[in-house]
């Protein structure tokens, strides 16, 4: 009998629309992920889901997607009543989200944390409550279930069990935040008034924009024509119909506020949830202001150019049309948007980096940006008041990060060896799993050689102990390009290669480290509350070694210049203000023990305290 | 113009009694009795020693004003004593949030009752605080302080009938601020020459989710939903694994024993937020009150908390009294939240004399808040600690052992404070 090769593409059904909205008006959607071998759970390579509910203290039969009962009806028939199909749901969303990653970043995220937890775990129904979280601890994201209010039942019936596990967004948002936890170990200790709201936000980001990126849906939803394709109002619709579900579902509605921005709100607010929300907002207006460029000539078509469409249903074919142009412009500003993780500093966020890592990333790939995505996105920005520090205008060129002086030594030298082997296993890891049975074994083993994102919890004597070296040796030898101190104590937080395929087909292959610097005093000071003043740089390495950016938000420290260390000092004061601030608002404070009192910005931390204050 | 200010030592809690001696006789104001530390005997002596001393003409307990800043038991527990309503007093003023024809100081009382009921499991009279069990964990320890906040809230109602209800001579009730009143300038008969500045608490919209206690914000749901609102596992027992040797934990996958483990521990509920939110709501709404009598601008602020702080800190015409303040009761017993830094390095840069009335709870190492304390310190303010008799005698007050730290105007004259414009 002959093998057949196996498929790329797993379908999978899933609910596409929030069912906490009532599960009779939910509606279904068949999506297609990466084909990966699985077990019962589904267990897979990065993802595992484990079906133990706490609360009762019993584990629910475990589902096997290979199972062909299963196959042949493209996954498990959704039903709220079916916890195979919820596990599929949920495997289904955060596989699509996490290959999204893959994609954009041009490398596998490593979803390994050390040696007893190999994978992302999912949890569909870890606990009764009307919450989800993302635990790094736990290395796992627990969703919750909870009954309607009984007086307050909404669209649902009194006392119905709601799962916040059968939520697409929910399910992209949580996973988002495992993600960009391990992409940036830093971006939860709240520094300043962004980084937290910016880690909501961006995971709102990732969870509407794959959620656009779903054709079939989009079809659906213009043909019912809720809105005007012309001017846009129909994804506006949408957003706030599918944002509903996501931790910040209240603010997000509100955040669509693409008519008439109030650029006082980013000065003025602080809660996380409502700050993420305007980030959201000002990504959403550059992907509006895209989407709409690139329907102008169907929509002149369609109208005769009289931009008035005819009254009645729309055409088929428009609607098809409209519905791609819409995924892919959500697809490729949702490539963007992860893009720019590689640009951003290790440490102590702002939107403002944000904005400036995406502008780069951007450029990087495609200088030319025909549709003119980047001027609509620094649009989205200025019209909410999100200007980048120490930036003289918002033209695209002094948004950019500023490329890395000539002069330093290229990293080849000290990594000539290293190397090849670095890039041949990146390039390994980043090749189809699935795409013969061999490779997904040895993908399997793959999975405990290394890769960037755990460098540091590896032993010494593993593969990565002797790069960590070499680029310890690297950082210490050129810490004043790199903004660091360049003392013994140079923490390297990430190192990976990356391959990415630009429009015009070239291929750009990159080295990214980042690397991090604590300051002592304040790591041990009960005042800082356990969240010290870091610093740290990420150096972008080109090919041939030579650095090419250095993004760095250094410490004021000996090395540096003085008008660095004037910045530096700024940011750390800042750091402090903001600690107040929080204390201020935190009824927790006044009667915290002394241990509590300074871990207690370390419990700010939590993801979960973050998203039951958000419901 | 002879003034005094009296502040009996009632542990954890709030009670002063400022004198207004000149012109003669004395005039008497009483800014709150209670405690959540000490035992009804101890308060039943402070309750002696103001009947005492307040004596009017005729030999009859009077007072001009009573003010009570907020309705926590620690503030007002001491008003459940009977004799109160022999005593005339000449009004009585309590925030705002207390007026029993205000809709939404209704709306709010009746939120923060709810949740402060729903809190106190065991109402008995029994002191958590006074409670010390042999063998009690560190853990124990800990919840056991956190219920005596839950109870703070549940303030006695004997208590605060006497101040809506009792005292003789029907004193009228003042809520204040009145609305639409920024810093506004009150008197009252009988006291002369002494205006009282009401600074907080504020009253718009915004003020207005600083007093609310969590339940709108949806805390109450989980993990502290209150009553537990149990629900039976979401699937019907047949996708329930029953037969131990196919649990996941013994297959051999990578779920362990240890991971069922850490997730149940990592879901615990963690103790007593609710009762620590509705504590800080309940001090939001804390009349913030400066009296100014001659050179003398004494700022007595209740338990206000940051939130509070914010509005007042953001009217100018408060800021510009507050930079005449010579003397400050420190708010919420010394803790973090309640004495703003601008407050402090800002508004006060020459010394002032500091009252903080406070007794140290063991496991809440910070109240009073040391840096605050040495930052007060380092400025050289004078400083009355009830729980710090000798310190308070050398830096100049008369103390009644075990009752009372005094001060009085005859104190080392200060000069009137000028700022640079």
């Amino acid at each position: 009998m002959l093998e057949i090769p196996q498929p790329a593409l797993r379908p999978l059904r899933i609910y596409a629309t929030d069912p906490r909205r009532g599960y009779s008006a939910a509606r279904t959607t068949i999506i297609e992920i990466e084909n990966e071998p699985l077990e019962a759970g589904p267990v897979g390579a990065r993802l595992e889901v484990a079906d133990y509910d706490a609360n009762h203290g019993i584990f629910y039969d475990a589902v096997n997607l290979n199972d062909p009962a299963i196959l042949m009806q493209s996954g498990v028939v959704p039903s709220e009543g079916d916890p195979h199909f919820h596990q599929q749901m949920v495997y289904a969303v955060a596989s699509r989200t996490l290959a999204n990653f893959d994609r954009a970043l041009g490398r596998r995220v490593s979803m390994r944390k050390g040696e007893a937890k190999t994978k992302l775990r999912l949890l569909p129904h870890a606990f009764e409550g009307d919450n989800a979280f993302y635990d790094r601890e736990l290395h796992a994201i627990l969703f919750g279930y909870f009954s309607a209010d009984p007086a307050k039942p909404g669209s649902n019936i009194p006392n119905q069990t709601i799962f916040t596990c059968l939520s697409h967004d929910i399910i992209a948002h949580e996973m988002t935040h495992a993600i960009v936890d391990r992409l940036r170990h830093y971006f939860l200790e709240p520094s300043n008034v962004d980084v937290l709201a910016f880690h909501e936000g961006f995971a709102d980001i990732v969870a509407l924009l794959q959620h656009f990126s779903y054709r079939d849906l989009l079809i659906d939803e213009i043909r019912r024509g809720r809105g005007d394709i012309v001017d846009g109002s129909l994804l506006v619709n949408l957003a706030t119909q599918f944002g509903e579900a996501t931790g910040s579902g209240k603010a997000l509605r509100s955040a669509i506020d693409i008519k008439n921005p109030d650029p006082r709100r980013y000065a003025n607010e602080t809660e996380p949830h409502e700050r993420g929300a305007i980030l959201v907002a000002a990504v959403f207006d550059g992907f509006l202001t895209t989407f709409r460029s690139r329907i102008s000539d169907l929509v002149r078509i369609a109208t005769g150019g009289s931009g008035r469409l005819p009254p009645g249903e729309l055409h088929p074919d428009l609607v098809g049309r409209i519905a791609t142009e819409a995924s892919e412009a959500a697809q490729r500003q949702l490539d963007m948007c992860i893009r720019a993780f590689d640009y951003l500093p290790p440490v102590d966020i702002t939107f403002g980096d944000y904005l400036r890592a995406r502008v780069t990333a951007d450029f990087e790939l495609d200088p030319d940006d025909e549709w003119g995505q980047r001027a609509a996105l620094i649009e989205g920005f200025r019209r909410r008041g999100i200007y980048p520090a120490g930036v003289t205008s918002l033209a695209e060129d002094s948004l950019r990060w500023t490329p890395a002086l000539p002069g330093i030594a290229p990293m080849i030298d000290s990594l000539s060896l290293l190397l090849p082997q670095l890039l041949q296993h990146e390039a390994q890891q980043f090749t189809k799993v699935s795409s013969s049975p061999a490779t997904a074994t040895w993908a399997r083993k793959a999975q405990q050689a290394m890769s960037g994102e755990e460098l540091n919890t590896f032993l010494p004597e593993s593969p990565t102990g002797p790069m960590r070296h070499a680029l310890l040796q690297y950082a210490q030898n050129n810490a004043a390009a790199l903004g660091l101190a360049g003392g013994p104590d140079v923490y390297v937080a990430g190192f990976n290669a990356v391959f990415r395929v630009a429009p015009n087909g070239a291929l750009q292959i990159e080295l990214i480290a980042q690397f991090i610097e604590t300051d002592k005093t304040s790591q041990c000071d009960p005042e800082w509350g356990g969240v010290p003043a870091r610093g740290g740089t990420t150096a972008i390495i080109g090919v041939d070694g030579q650095l090419r950016y250095a993004i760095k938000k250094p410490l004021p420290t000996a090395q540096v210049d003085e008008h660095a260390r004037e910045k530096a000092r700024g940011r750390i004061a800042e750091q402090r203000a903001f600690t107040e601030r929080l204390d201020g608002s935190d009824p927790q404070t006044n009667y915290l023990d002394n241990a509590g009192f300074a871990a207690r910005m370390t419990a700010r931390m939590s993801l979960r305290a973050l998203h039951e204050g958000a419901n | 113009m002879a003034l005094t200010v009296r502040m009996y030592e009632v542990g954890f809690g709030d009670c002063f009694l400022i004198g207004v001696h000149d012109p003669a006789p004395s005039r008497w104001i009483l800014i709150d009795c209670g405690s959540i530390t000490e035992g009804k005997a101890k308060v039943r002596a402070v309750v002696d020693d103001i009947l005492a001393l307040c004596r009017n003409g005729d030999g009859n307990p009077e007072l001009a004003l009573v003010i009570a800043t907020h309705r926590h038991k620690d503030h007002v527990w001491g008003f459940d004593d009977p004799r109160w309503a022999d005593v005339l007093v000449g009004e009585v003023w309590m925030p705002w949030t207390e007026d029993p024809a205000d809709p939404r100081a209704i709306e709010l009382r009746g939120r923060q009752a709810k949740l402060a009921l729903a809190l106190a499991v065991d109402k008995s009279d029994e002191n958590p605080l006074e409670l010390t069990p042999a063998n009690e964990t560190v853990k124990e320890q800990a919840v056991r302080a956190l219920r005596a906040i839950a109870l703070n809230a549940l303030t006695n109602e004997a208590a605060m009938k006497t101040l809506h209800e009792g005292f003789k001579g029907s004193p009228p009730r003042m809520f204040l601020p009145e609305p639409d009143q920024v810093c506004q300038a009150r008197t009252v008969g009988g006291v002369a020459g002494v205006v009282f500045h009401v600074l907080g608490p504020p009253r718009g919209d915004k003020a207005l989710a600083l007093m609310d206690p969590p339940e709108g914000a949806g805390y109450l749901r989980w993990p502290t939903r209150i009553p537990p609102r149990q629900v039976d596992p979401p699937f019907s027992a047949r996708y329930r694994i029953v037969d131990p040797a196919y649990l996941p934990t013994v297959l051999g996958a990578t779920f362990r024993q240890s991971d069922k483990k850490e997730i149940e521990k990592a879901l615990e509920e963690p103790d007593g937020f609710l009762g620590l939110a509705l504590d800080k709501a309940i001090n939001n709404t804390s009349l913030v009150i400066m009296i100014e009598a001659g050179e003398h601008h004494l700022l007595f602020t209740g338990d206000a908390q940051w939130g509070s702080w914010q509005a007042i800190l953001a009217e100018p015409q408060c800021r510009a009294l507050l930079e005449r303040m010579t003397l400050l009761k420190v708010g919420h017993h010394g803790s973090h939240n309640a004495t703003p830094r601008a407050l402090i390095e800002d508004l006060a840069p020459e010394p002032i004399t500091a009252l903080i009335s406070t007794k140290p709870v063991k496991q809440w190492p910070g109240i009073p808040r040391p840096p605050l304390i040495d930052a007060l310190g380092d400025r050289h303010d004078r400083i009355g600690r009830t729980d710090r008799e000798l310190q308070a005698t050398a830096a100049g007050f008369s103390v009644g052992t075990g009752l009372y730290v005094e001060w009085t105007d005859q104190a080392p004259a200060r000069k009137p404070r000028r700022r640079a414009p």
